[in-house]
């Protein structure tokens, strides 16, 4: 029997024994870009969080916040790294008021076990004020059929994805277009400070201006103002019909011009992206025996009322048509369900494959995605580096996956690094930017990881010092190595 | 410095006819909506960003406090330079600089009004979504400052998820660009923090607002009932049932009769409640959801339900709600106006509480609100000139605000914090929430020169 390790006799302090890990083997397991952490604590509470924070503090101890670990390996490599906080073991649904249309639920609970949570979720019941005609205050429930709710979010890496994470990370999907990022939806936040104090911002209401909106400030910080420990989201009923809409073009411009049809239409799709031949050949199931390779594809994803969507199902089909659409795909329920899932963990899929895929997100105005799909295509082509590209095309992002083969390492950095320069041009220039979300950990201190630094980046950095002065929270990771 | 140097190096900067320095002007802008009352020392109206850099990097050297403001329809007292210094009124930046269709976005300087960007963008059938009551002469710098809410929040989001980037001007005069056109924060969402911070951080110069295509069908409704209960328990009903229209508004009977006075919308006079629901979005199923809420309505003893046929039946629907906090002075000389938010299921017991508060204190109460978000708006009625009156109103005000945070909500929806209700932050935030905010504000401002003593206790 080894000795125990230092640090987990600082952290049975204040923590059980078995929500303390430092067997080698797990710690390989949560290195961050290569940094192996000295230990993982699991707390089961935010006090818990509280009481290792304040450890921190007193130790000087660096930590990463972390859920799943979907996301880890975005930012660059920490700069020092003695704990890695997990939350796996904050994953209680806290309060499902859908009556309210809102939701309270710990970091570690994974998004797709709240969704299911929700959609069965049939208590629509509340208690009325007392009424001087009937004086009978009973419960009143809603007759509706479908009564389940559901947070109006899309992330990618949904079946693992923690909530903590995903807010952290301000991670958002297709659906973005009609229901926006978290930063519209989460209502509100408690979360653990640098300085290991409990704090609350925000609530369950959905207006609310009461003192700073800090909960916008911990939204996309990723770690590096404290640790997220339970958040409010605003829900929405189940819609009654959902169905998706995928198109192949034969090339970009048509798709193009299909999409720019779309947007001048009143009609509200949830989602319109724009696929590359990887992607469409990767996402959409093969149709009759056309050319996949060279095709361009457009998915729309439907929700709303049943009117509604029957009448997109409609127009949108005969518009396809007019812009040379060459097939047409529609899905719904559980097809339509699978295609989105499936469409959210590209990177899962081609990772096995890749490892040393790269994974790239651009923020642009709306109007640039069609420049943003030229660029990528051009760059991928002067370099040989294939590339897979999902365009949100109303909502002004993209994610872009660069795929050196499999064993390919000569050379890779010196065909990468361009490209992904080339892309970070290109958007700035648009007045956007790009994040590398996925990057092997060599490569990090070359690549653009946060995009181009923005002049209100002095403000960030003041931030930064009043809330971690001692730069605990994921040290060196975030923009400007804050 | 002395004043007049430092006034006459103002004058350097905006020119001197831009510099208000006459005893009637300086208690001008010591005025807003609210009840609090203070006094500038010196006003200026920059027409440019440099000059607004300027005249803070100057005020920034010597000390002196600033305070933005734009229109003044503040209702927390957030725009009183209650300890004097400078007020930077942007009412002369009021440039609508661009409206990128491809993009959805209009750069906008501060002093715009906020209706004046709305009819503009009604033109080409787009609209900017929030829509306080007071958008005929509330500026947007002003509704980015205090985060402003307005009936079409319940659907679509107040106006921090309309902002997308803003230059700003920081304490010591530095000019920066927080976001942009692009549609999400890089970095920290320094956009998101500053909307809604009341003029404490920055001053905003310039702003990116997102704007959507016009829905394509509205249907308005005025459902009228004989107990405030009914009304209350007809909005719990509808957010139950997973209906979320544009807009569900409430006002009762004492708002109602004095709304008819002024502006004679066609509310019932006897009724006790009337609820405006307003759906907005696609023709389709429009008409089903309609009759469903109708439904709802009977089911709650509606006395009527009217649908309004046309734009000017809706135009006159609204035009009481809009109205309102205005036509309530016919009944009394003052009002003070809460702005606690519950949780929607709260809201009938809440009002409730509402009108016993009243009760205990003597006291005549109003309430138009945001029904559909729980955003509380109860009227205190009064007479500055009755001894006494004032405190008491304050108490059933702050009294109003306990009984949000205790079921859960909070003392401001959309009115902001102000000077008027920093003492009831306590009431939902503990000091180490305060200390955060204390931070936040050190960061952006760290002599507090920026609109001191607001917002954080």
């Amino acid at each position: 029997m080894t000795e125990p390790s230092s640090i987990r006799a600082s952290l049975e302090t204040v923590l059980d024994p078995e929500a303390v890990l430092d067997d080698p083997k797990v710690l390989e397991d949560y290195a961050v870009d290569g940094v192996r952490p000295r230990a993982v604590v699991l707390p089961g509470n935010t006090d818990a969080v509280a009481e290792v924070v304040r450890l921190c503090l007193r130790e000087k101890l660096a930590l990463i916040p972390r859920g799943s670990g979907s996301k880890t390996a975005g930012g660059y490599p920490p700069e020092r790294l003695d704990l890695v906080l997990s939350t796996e073991r904050l994953h209680r649904i806290v309060d499902m008021d859908t009556a309210n249309l809102t939701v309270t639920a710990e970091a570690g609970v994974r998004f797709q076990t709240v969704q299911t949570a929700l959609a069965g979720e049939e208590n629509r019941c509340y208690l009325p004020l007392e009424d001087p005609v009937t004086l009978a205050p009973e419960e009143i429930c809603s007759d509706r059929e479908n009564r389940g709710c559901f947070i109006p979010m899309s992330p990618p890496h949904s079946r693992t994805a923690t909530l903590g994470g995903i807010v952290a990370a301000n991670s958002s999907g297709p659906t973005r277009l009609l229901h926006g990022l978290p930063r519209d939806l989460v209502l509100g936040v408690r979360y653990v400070t640098p300085a290991g104090e409990i704090v609350g911002m925000g609530g369950k209401t959905v207006k609310n201006v009461s003192g700073y909106d800090v909960s916008k400030l911990m939204i996309g910080s990723r770690g590096s103002l404290g640790v997220l420990c339970e958040m409010t989201f605003r829900l929405l009923p189940l819609p009654e019909r959902v169905g998706t809409a995928v198109f192949a073009f034969d090339d970009r411009e048509d798709a193009c011009g299909f999409v720019d049809r779309v947007f001048e239409t009143p009609l509200l799709p949830a989602a319109v992206e724009v696929l590359s031949p990887r992607a469409f050949a990767l996402l959409v199931p093969k149709q009759g025996d056309g050319p996949v390779d060279t095709v361009w594809g457009v998915a729309l994803a439907l929700e709303g009322v049943e009117e509604a969507v029957g009448r997109m199902i409609g127009v949108f089909k005969d518009m396809g048509t007019e812009a040379g659409a060459r097939t047409h795909l529609h899905l719904e329920d559980e097809a339509h369900a699978r295609f989105w899932e499936h469409y959210g963990h590209v990177e899962e899929i081609l990772e096995g494959r890749y490892p040393n895929l790269v994974s790239v997100r651009v923020v642009h105005p709306i109007s640039g995605y069609d420049t943003v799909m030229g660029r990528v295509e051009a760059l991928s082509a002067e370099r040989s580096l294939d590339a897979v590209g999902v365009f949100q095309a109303g909502s002004g992002t993209a994610r872009i996956l660069f795929l050196p083969s499999g064993g390919e390492t000569e050379g890779v950095e010196e065909r990468v690094l361009p490209v992904v320069e080339g892309l970070q041009e290109a958007c700035a220039g648009l007045g956007g930017g790009l994040v590398v979300e996925r990057a092997a950990p060599a490569w990090k201190e070359a690549l653009p990881m946060w995009g181009p630094e923005p002049d209100a980046l002095i403000v960030m950095k003041r931030i930064k010092e009043q809330m971690d002065p001692e730069r605990l929270f994921c040290p060196g990771r975030f923009m400007g190595r804050i | 410095m002395d004043r007049e140097k430092f006034i006459e190096q103002l004058g350097e900067i905006v020119g001197p006819d831009h510099v208000l320095t006459s005893d009637m002007d300086l208690v001008l802008y010591g005025y807003d909506a609210s009840l609090v009352r203070g006094k500038a020392d010196v006003v200026v109206l920059p027409g440019s960003t440099e000059e607004v850099s300027r005249a803070m990097a100057l005020a920034y050297e010597e000390g002196i406090p600033v305070v933005a403001r734009g229109s003044g329809t503040n209702l927390s007292g957030g725009t009183i330079p209650h300890q004097g210094g400078m007020v930077i009124h942007l009412s002369r930046m009021n440039r609508i600089l661009e409206i990128d269709f491809p993009n959805r976005t209009v750069t906008v300087e501060p002093g715009v009004i906020t209706l004046d960007l709305q009819n503009r963008l009604l033109r080409d059938s787009f609209i900017y979504a929030p829509d306080p009551a007071s958008q005929k002469v509330s500026t947007l710098g002003g509704n980015v400052g205090e985060n402003s809410g307005g009936p079409h929040c319940l659907k679509y989001g107040v106006t921090t998820n309309h902002v997308l980037g803003a230059e700003v001007v920081l304490s010591d005069g530095t000019v920066v660009w927080t976001g942009g056109k692009a549609q999400e924060p890089m970095g920290f969402d320094l956009t998101g923090l500053l909307v809604g911070s009341e003029g404490t951080l920055c001053v905003v110069t310039r702003m990116i607002l997102r704007i959507l295509r016009a829905p394509e069908a509205v249907k308005t409704m005025l459902a009228i009932y004989d107990t405030i209960e009914d009304a209350g328990n007809t909005v719990s009903a509808v957010i139950a049932e997973g209906i979320v229209p544009a807009t569900l508004e409430m006002m009762d009977q004492v708002v109602m009769q004095a709304v008819e006075e002024s502006v004679q919308a066609g509310y019932p006079l006897d009724a006790a409640a009337v609820l405006i629901i307003e759906l907005d979005g696609m023709a389709d199923g429009m008409e089903r959801q309609a009759e469903k809420i109708q439904e709802i309505c009977q089911r709650h003893h509606v006395r009527e339900v009217r649908v309004a046929k046309d734009d000017v039946e809706r135009a006159r629907l609204w035009a009481g709600r809009k109205g309102a906090f205005g036509a309530i002075t016919r009944l009394k000389p003052s009002y003070m106006v809460g702005d606690g938010t519950v949780p929607r299921t709260r809201l009938p017991e809440v009002l409730k509480r509402v009108f016993e508060t009243g009760e205990k204190y003597g006291l005549l109460i109003g309430n138009v609100f945001h029904a559909g978000d729980g955003n509380l708006h109860p009227l205190i009625l009064f007479d500055e000139r009755e001894e006494g009156e004032l405190e008491r109103v304050k108490a059933a005000s702050s009294e109003i605000l306990k009984i949000c945070a205790e079921v859960g909500g909070t003392i401001s929806g959309e009115h902001g914090i102000g000077l008027e209700k920093l003492h009831e932050m306590s009431f939902v935030f503990s000091e180490g929430d305060l200390e955060v905010m204390r931070r936040v504000k050190r960061a952006f401002d760290p002599r507090d020169l920026l609109n001191p003593g607001k917002v954080v206790p």
